[in-house]
């Protein structure tokens, strides 16, 4: 009998271990894919959809954890640590900057929010950007239409878009900032490297330059790493390529929107296929997860079948016989 | 022995394959999309619905769902309120509707097309023109709006304006969002049309005094075919600016058409495309319109889900060149939206948690932050629709 119970006892260990594998495996991969947000202490709020976050930069292109809520626009870059995933990594990938007002009792897909920018196109599908421009909001101008009404907290959020596809916000990063007063601070978050790549708002593409001053110019000197104003008046220069609004006539209007898809097209003609890294990191830690559990598996069932393990080994052998 | 403890292993063997099942379920569920399909969309209380004419009518579309190219619109927040634009045109190409000759033996006429404005309502007569838009809202009394703005290519009349004071509303509040133009649209691929016409070669033509392309000022060595002058149904916007034109170069006296002029489509490339003698036809357009056409905004209608990759081309171009006598026609047009003024003052916040009213969010917010047409992200897409955009907030205005 105890021979029997030892091996029992060995056998249901296995299986646990199995089991448990299993689970962990689905809840991992869930976790993962449903992009299930750490649950973060600096918040009251767990946002079930929240996959990575969100770094915010200024116009000379280092990053920014704080601010006056009065600046204009409110961020000049904001970039997602979650690259885009197909479809919208493809040539036509598009992301846009919104905010949130969190509220207790509401799911976080029952938020009200708005946008802080137009949609942009960006260089590198792994590091989805977003472009301000002199013609987008203040965090003010947010907050005097939804005051925040969870302790002062805010969630910016990033979604995706593209060609012929809705906009893309069933999973998307997120940055939690508080508000005190006229300044706000990020409570989570990381680092992102404000000069991974460029990115360009539609309104630099097809409104005159007049209208969005200083706004293009801020991402070239961004993407260049010059911080001179030189550099923004030259991109200012080339905003007004194809500002429809200056002519409004058929062959420039026409002329300005193939001008805006080339543009658009031009925007991201770097793209690489790096999106494909989260899943190669998936895969990856799912093998890792296999291969220690394996490793620790046979260790107990080598264990069992040694000399020391006593009534366990012929009982194994036996049901292997 | 071992047979008895077969059984339970199978049964946890299948109980840990159910819950690796249920577990790769989990993970497949979340990776399945928010955007559930539905039936067209019939607004609820709190979305606001705007109807109106059909040369503004992409760019408030634009506005509120974005374009085709990724550039989100107002509604992509996710908003539990929602802008809701109902198009002029029934179908989303910009085509109108027509009965069925084939099975009926009798020849097209127009359709009343319908559309249902609210959840709950029967279909009601689609709103198809600026005027039709702005009638509408005036008839929309109830304390429950059905009808809350007009995109319009036209000013409130006078009367109308009254109406609206008289209504209890104050005013129609006007706000400028775009400027268009109407010009004169030929074959892109071979017309006999000269460089440019005049709005006086226009009158000619449209009255008949000219009827062959060599008969027109500095045309003498035109060809000797005959015109196909083409002009949009008399409701249109573009036919109202068209014939208003015609009515200044005639000395304030409202021509008589032609019986050569036929009526087609407003807007439509095949008018000219689809003519007898393509190279002969002529028609005003929207060059917004044109605009949209050539940045591809069209496909294939013939072509079933999910559709035709392949963007339709116009197959037109507008006269641009100086004419023989005088200027090339191109004649401004401005896309407005209109609104009751009572709804300006209102204290019913827009969306759940926020404290600015749908006036206020949208369209026009004196002393306030910018209203979404206003700003950037909002003009940016009424460009992207073909307009050029301007925003301009008028307040009491009529023609």
């Amino acid at each position: 009998m105890s021979t029997l119970s030892g091996r029992a006892r060995a056998i249901g260990l296995v299986r646990v271990l199995r089991l448990v594998l299993v689970v962990s495996l689905a809840l991992a991969g869930s976790a993962v894919m449903a992009g299930v947000a750490a649950a973060d202490s600096a918040v009251p709020y767990t946002d079930p959809n929240a996959v990575g976050y969100i770094g915010l930069c200024d116009q000379s292109g280092h990053q920014i954890t704080s601010g006056n809520i009065n600046t204009t626009p409110f961020a000049w870059r904001a970039i997602s640590s979650t690259p885009a995933l197909a479809p919208y990594n493809n040539s036509w990938r598009t992301a846009i900057l919104l905010a949130y007002q969190p509220q207790q009792g509401l799911s976080p897909s029952e938020w009200s929010g708005d946008e802080l920018t137009a949609s942009s196109r960006y260089t590198d599908p792994a590091d989805p950007m977003v472009a301000a421009t002199d013609g987008d909001d203040s965090l003010e101008d947010f907050i005097e239409e939804f005051h925040p009404k969870w302790d002062g907290f805010l969630q910016l959020r990033i979604y995706l878009g593209t060609e012929d596809a809705e906009v893309y916000s069933v999973h998307y990063p997120t940055l939690n900032i508080h508000v005190s007063g006229d300044n706000w601070t990020a409570v989570d978050g990381g680092s992102v490297n404000c000069n991974s790549g460029t990115s360009t708002s539609l309104e630099s593409i097809v409104l005159p330059a007049s209208t969005i001053d200083g706004s293009s110019g801020a991402g070239a000197a961004i993407a260049s790493g010059s911080k001179s104003h030189g550099s923004k008046n030259a991109s200012g220069a080339a905003a007004t390529d194809s500002p429809a609004a200056s002519t409004g006539r058929t062959s420039a209007a026409g002329a300005t929107l193939t001008g805006s898809r080339a543009l658009a097209s031009a925007a991201v003609s770097d793209s690489s296929h790096s999106s494909s890294a989260t899943l190669i990191s998936i895969v990856v830690a799912a093998l890792l997860a296999l291969a220690t559990s394996a490793f620790f598996i046979r260790r107990r069932r080598t264990a069992s079948l040694s000399p020391d393990s006593g009534p366990t080994k012929a009982p194994m052998k036996g049901h292997r016989s | 022995m071992d047979a008895r403890r077969k059984e339970p292993t199978v049964k946890r063997q299948g109980a840990t394959l159910r819950l690796g099942l249920l577990g790769l379920a989990a993970a497949a569920v979340s990776l399945v999309g928010a955007g559930t399909a539905f039936a067209d969309y019939a607004p609820q209380p709190g979305d606001v619905v705007g109807v109106g004419g059909d040369t503004p009518q992409y760019a408030l579309e634009f506005g509120a769902d974005g374009d085709t190219i990724g550039d989100a619109g107002f509604n992509a927040s996710g908003a539990y309120n929602r802008l809701v634009t109902f198009n002029a045109t029934a179908d989303g190409n910009g085509r109108s509707a027509y009965t069925n000759s084939a099975t009926t033996g009798t020849a097209s006429v127009a359709l009343n097309p319908t559309d249902v404005l609210r959840a709950g309502t029967y279909p009601v007569q689609r709103v198809q023109s600026s005027g039709a838009g702005i009638t509408a809202l005036l008839a929309d009394t109830n304390a429950q709006e059905v009808i809350n703005f007009v995109f319009s290519a036209s000013l409130p009349s006078p009367a109308q304006q009254t109406t609206a004071a008289n209504n209890g509303w104050g005013y129609l509040h006007v706000v400028e969002i775009g400027t268009d133009s109407v010009q004169i649209a030929v074959d892109s691929t071979a017309t006999h049309a000269p460089a440019g016409l005049s709005a006086a070669d226009l009158l000619g033509i449209y009255t008949g005094t000219y009827t062959t392309w060599n008969q027109l000022p500095g045309n003498s060595a035109g060809s000797t075919d005959t015109i196909i002058p083409l002009i949009p149904p008399s409701g249109s916007s573009i036919y109202k600016t068209f014939i208003a034109d015609l009515t200044t170069a005639h000395g304030g006296t409202a021509p008589v058409l032609s019986a050569s002029v036929k009526t087609v489509e407003q807007n439509d490339p095949t008018a000219i495309t689809g003519a007898t003698t393509p190279a002969d036809a002529i028609v005003p357009f929207s060059a917004a319109r044109l605009a949209l056409w050539n940045d591809g905004y069209f496909h294939n209608p013939a072509t079933v889900f999910p559709g035709s990759t392949t963007a339709l081309t116009p197959g037109v171009v507008l006269l641009s060149g100086t004419p023989g006598d005088g200027t090339v026609y191109d004649s401004p047009i401005t896309d407005y939206v209109i609104f009751r003024q009572s709804d300006a003052s209102s204290t019913t916040p827009f969306e759940p948690g926020g404290s600015r009213n749908w006036v206020n969010t949208l369209f026009s917010n004196p002393g306030g932050s910018t209203p979404f047409f206003g700003k950037g992200a909002g003009q940016a897409l009424i460009a992207a629709a073909g307009v050029t955009p301007l925003y301009s907030d008028l307040g009491d205005v009529h023609s």
